[in-house]
């Protein structure tokens, strides 16, 4: 993929839950939820975007909905380039499976394919520090083994565009300064990341730009120190 | 129809790591026991020629007979009701992965079915052995079989769609259906018999015999397996069900399928 072709282009994009409410008769109430609200932006190549925003604001939805999880209900979104997504690195592994066999699970559930994994294992297996133990059952592991082979795996695929929840922490201070440069190389590697997080500091260090959502509006977007401003006082809000 | 159609053509290249991970999760299932993946034969090998034999002795049918009746007519079942159950709860169980990625809904749909495959070629090879014990033996009407499944196949592939898309939206279906597929498990001839000719069975169980679908589709590949000459009426019947039932899965698909993801 030629890297100057990639982008975002979210226009007025709205994305709402319908509203599963007991009783089949209607009763005039609200039958859907916006999580988006007319939300729009253009992330050009380069971008490291951080998002803020309290619990509820949407940051999640707009995550999956450029993963494509979500539809937009309203708006247009249009985005070029490859995407890989990692929300949830605690994921349940099949505890009955070995890791290798785990490996294959989720890079299926990565989107990869039967040849595009098995080259892949090496690296991860490698990475993962765990050697033999990766013929072994996900039960025996130490929750710390099977957070490093999780991260491994997760951390394996290379793409255009890299959409993150929170930032992943795994195992012992040597695997986590090794995680750390691992992260940072993938950042560096995609063309434009969205990053979800709470931790301010690593947004400082990661991110050149930010967006704050407020109850699936998007309040701000630009500089780092106003976003940061601009996320704080309605946190505040809440808080008095 | 542009969504179905994306989708299913997007699934298909994705089918072997999905076909792959549809065999481990039979070998996942039973690791920790001793006996392991054995448990699968085992299992229905004691329930099934158990049940047959005594469905032989309570019908007064010859044991030759009856038990390659009961034995393939119950792995039979298990890839029918397997589909409609698992089916109708596909896009539900599939919710973690639907929710990290944008991956065609019909995948799920087609790893389901290659599970239950699997099990299917298991149990029927596990009847074959037993009922030669019975005193079965193959005839040449078992190359019926391969067209059944492949039926069978679009059958429950058409099932799943529409099940799994309705039932993500409206909870409540897939505990309906399991409720019914219990019920129609005894309403269709798969324990017991009522001779060969449709036209002896009288009265309620008559008419259970002549109206109720699953007899027929159910018959269409036991019949190969069990020496009978394919039935046009069975085919008739299976086949207009299984365009039916691809063609509500292919809109529900095409309908539903992108905002399924809302539901979950």
């Amino acid at each position: 993929m030629n890297t100057s072709n990639v982008h975002i282009h979210a226009r007025d994009i709205t994305v709402s839950f319908p509203l599963r409410r007991a009783g089949i008769r209607s009763t005039g109430a609200k039958t859907a939820h916006k999580a988006l609200d007319g939300v729009s932006f253009e992330l050009a190549p380069g971008a490291r975007v951080g998002l803020l925003g309290r619990n509820g604001s949407g940051k999640s939805t707009l995550l999956r909905t450029l993963a494509g999880v979500y539809p937009v209900t309203s708006g247009a979104l249009e985005m070029e380039g490859r995407v890989a997504a990692i929300f949830n690195a605690s994921l349940g592994f099949v505890q009955e499976a070995t890791g290798l066999e785990n490996i294959y699970l989720r890079g299926a559930m990565l989107g990869l394919s039967f040849d595009q994994i098995r080259e892949l294992v090496p690296s991860i297996v490698e990475f993962s520090e765990l050697g033999d133990w990766i013929r072994e059952p996900i039960h025996r592991y130490s929750s710390g083994m099977a957070l490093r082979l999780a991260f491994s795996i997760t951390t394996a695929v290379r793409s255009d565009i890299l959409l993150l929840d929170e930032w992943l922490g795994a195992g012992d201070a040597a695997f986590l300064r090794k995680a750390r440069a691992r992260m940072q190389t993938m950042v560096k590697d995609a063309s434009i990341v969205v990053l979800a997080t709470h931790n301010l500091n690593l947004m400082r260090n990661q991110c050149n730009q930010a967006m704050v959502l407020e109850e699936g509006r998007l309040v701000f977007f630009g500089d780092l120190d106003t976003a940061i401003e601009t996320y704080q006082e309605f946190r505040q809000l809440t808080q008095l | 129809m542009s969504f179905a159609w994306s989708d299913m053509a997007a699934a298909f290249p994705r089918l072997r790591i999905w076909a792959y991970l549809a065999f481990k999760q039979i070998q996942f299932e039973h690791r920790r026991s001793v006996l392991g993946s054995a448990w699968i034969v085992l299992s229905y090998a004691i329930t099934a020629a158990g049940i047959g034999f005594l469905m032989s002795q309570l019908q007064g049918r010859p044991v030759e007979v009856h038990v390659p009746h009961v034995m393939f007519g119950l792995a039979i079942w298990n890839f029918i009701s397997g589909a409609t159950i698992a089916g109708a709860d596909i896009m539900v169980t599939s919710r973690s992965y639907l929710l990290q990625m944008n991956l065609p809904r019909s995948l799920f749909v087609l790893s389901m079915l290659l599970r239950l495959s699997y099990l299917l070629g298991i149990q029927l090879v596990t009847a074959f052995v037993i009922c030669l014990f019975f005193g079965w033996r193959p005839t040449l009407e078992i190359v019926w079989i391969f067209p059944a499944f492949a039926v069978y196949l679009a059958a429950g592939f058409g099932t799943a769609l529409t099940l799994g898309m309705v039932a993500a939206r409206f909870r409540d279906i897939s505990t309906l259906v399991g409720s019914c597929m219990r019920l129609i498990f005894f309403f269709t001839p798969i324990i017991w018999a009522v001779g060969t000719a449709r036209d002896q069975a009288e009265g309620f169980i008559g008419f259970l015999v002549r109206w109720n679908p699953f007899s027929y589709v159910l018959n269409t590949l036991r019949d190969g397996l069990v020496g009978l000459p394919p039935d046009p009426l069975n085919w008739t019947v299976t086949l207009a069900i299984t365009a039916l039932v691809l063609f509500t899965g292919i809109l529900a698909l095409d309908r539903m399928g992108r905002r399924v993801t809302y539901w979950l």
